[in-house]
């Protein structure tokens, strides 16, 4: 009786504990690997990936002046400049294109996270800029451009209508307090709702604060009076 | 952000009422493989123990020998069990009713077959012990890692609310481990709600044969009842 006992109780507590010790063990052996990509992916993506969007979005400042990039930037997101507005001076810098990077990433991206991260790197170059001076400038302007697309991006909602390919020219009027004063169709789509939904975009923005902390010349150099390119490329049609 | 997402630090930074589910459920899920462990070992010993007691009982011995046998293994402390104490009922009371001299057939017959009853009651008793454990657990599991997965993420679209920055990456952690809680769940439903039924079915069949070993038992005895009374009438 006593070894009957001892069998149907000992047994099952021994097949129970093991199976489950396995199960957690094999658990935890298999999460160890994936858990270090997994931690590592959130870290780096978000750059490179949100400026993806950015730019298959594709509205940004036409720059008045051919950048004098002499100093690396230190962020690689800072370069990518896709397709310029002819209007000025062409730019000398290659077309950087880093919509190839991968396309699946542009889910993953949070176009508002890009925006969070470009104001602490904007931060970071004006605290830089006041030492180094005008060699910065061009990288800062840069930044600043790409802060005013994601803000823009973020608040555009794109009409049922609207198709890949579709392209319309905004000009865009700034106060040196970081104000939109104007905003006027330069180029149209074609299509006056696509039309209205890029000027409600701009409109919502309201207010880039990023540029108030530029310097006087670098403002009305660049951001005065820009013309940004909304030209949706990530539609399904 | 760049937070470590192994299982012990998504199971340890859960939320006070996510860690008890979560504990709940590997209790649940423990003790049901220990139920379904023990169960699988009784049956399978029951089946046996029967297939060779009714190997001994139609080789054609004679029953008063096969219970001497059995009274061996009982004064030993062993309670007989499975078939064979139905069988040890049925023959006692008979044995005992049949030694009164002024009782009918019929009463002896009755007798024995409600001793056999009892002692099939006392069986299905044994036999289908804790098996309604493993139902509940089947089916009350998925719920209650439900729960733990619906807390979790309520507390993390909470601290969502508060944040200006809404990304993916600050609720993600937080329902990755409220989702810990749903995999337990099934984890420890998913085999309770198998063994459960395959063990129901199993406890079913050998009830089944228990059943039908009375039968064939109290037609033995009933054979020996009238030739033992036929035999008393004679004599007298």
């Amino acid at each position: 009786m006593t070894a009957d006992r001892f069998l149907f109780t000992g047994v099952p507590t021994a097949l129970t504990l093991g199976l489950h010790l396995g199960v957690a063990l094999i658990l935890l052996v298999r999460w160890t690997g994936p858990a270090q990509v997994v931690a590592a992916a959130p870290a780096l993506e978000p750059v490179h990936a949100t400026l993806v969007q950015a730019d298959a979005l594709k509205p940004r400042p036409a720059p008045q002046k051919a950048p004098s990039v002499s100093k690396p930037a230190p962020k690689p997101k800072s370069k990518s400049k896709p397709k310029l507005k002819p209007e000025p001076a062409p730019t000398t810098e290659p077309p950087l294109e880093p919509r190839a990077v991968s396309p699946e990433d542009q889910i993953a991206m949070d176009a508002q996270h890009l925006a969070m991260l470009t104001r602490q790197e904007l931060d970071t170059m004006m605290e830089q800029a006041e030492g180094t001076g005008a060699s910065v400038s061009a990288s800062l302007r840069d930044i600043v451009a790409a802060t005013i697309r994601a803000a823009i991006i973020n608040r555009w909602t794109r009409p049922p209508s609207a198709r890949n390919g579709m392209m319309a020219i905004l000009s865009i009027q700034l106060v040196p307090t970081g104000e939109v004063v104007g905003v006027g169709v330069v180029e149209s789509s074609g299509h006056a709702a696509f039309d209205r939904s890029a000027m409600t975009a701009v409109e919502r923005a309201g207010r880039f604060p990023e540029v108030a902390k530029l310097d006087h010349r670098l403002f009305e150099s660049n951001f005065r009076r820009f013309q940004l390119v909304f030209k949706p490329e990530d539609l399904r049609y | 952000m760049t937070q470590e997402l192994g299982l012990v630090e998504l199971v340890l930074g859960a939320s006070a009422l996510v860690q008890a589910v979560m504990l709940i459920l590997l209790l649940a899920s423990a003790s049901s493989w220990f139920v379904i462990i023990q169960r699988v070992m009784l049956m399978r010993r029951t089946d046996d123990e029967m297939l060779s007691f009714e190997e001994r009982f139609w080789s054609g011995i004679d029953l008063a020998q096969l219970y001497r046998e059995g009274n061996q293994a009982v004064a030993d402390g062993q309670l007989p069990t499975g078939v064979e104490s139905l069988f040890r009922a049925g023959f006692k009371e008979f044995s005992r009713l049949s030694q009164q001299a002024d009782i009918d057939a019929d009463a002896i017959l009755e007798g024995s077959r409600r001793a056999m009853r009892v002692a099939l009651m006392r069986e299905s008793d044994r036999i289908e012990q804790h098996l309604p454990f493993l139902a509940s657990v089947g089916s009350t599991s998925p719920y209650i890692g439900l729960l733990g997965t619906v807390w979790g993420i309520m507390h993390s679209f909470r601290g969502l609310a508060n944040a200006t920055q809404a990304t993916l990456a600050t609720v993600a952690p937080g329902i990755s481990e409220a989702l810990i809680a749903t995999a337990m769940g099934l984890f420890a439903a998913i085999p309770a709600v198998l063994a459960y039924n395959r063990l129901a079915a199993k406890s079913d069949g050998l009830l089944n044969r228990y059943e039908t070993f009375v039968d064939e038992f109290s037609g033995i005895l009933q054979r020996q009842t009238y030739a033992l009374k036929a035999h008393q009438a004679k004599r007298s």
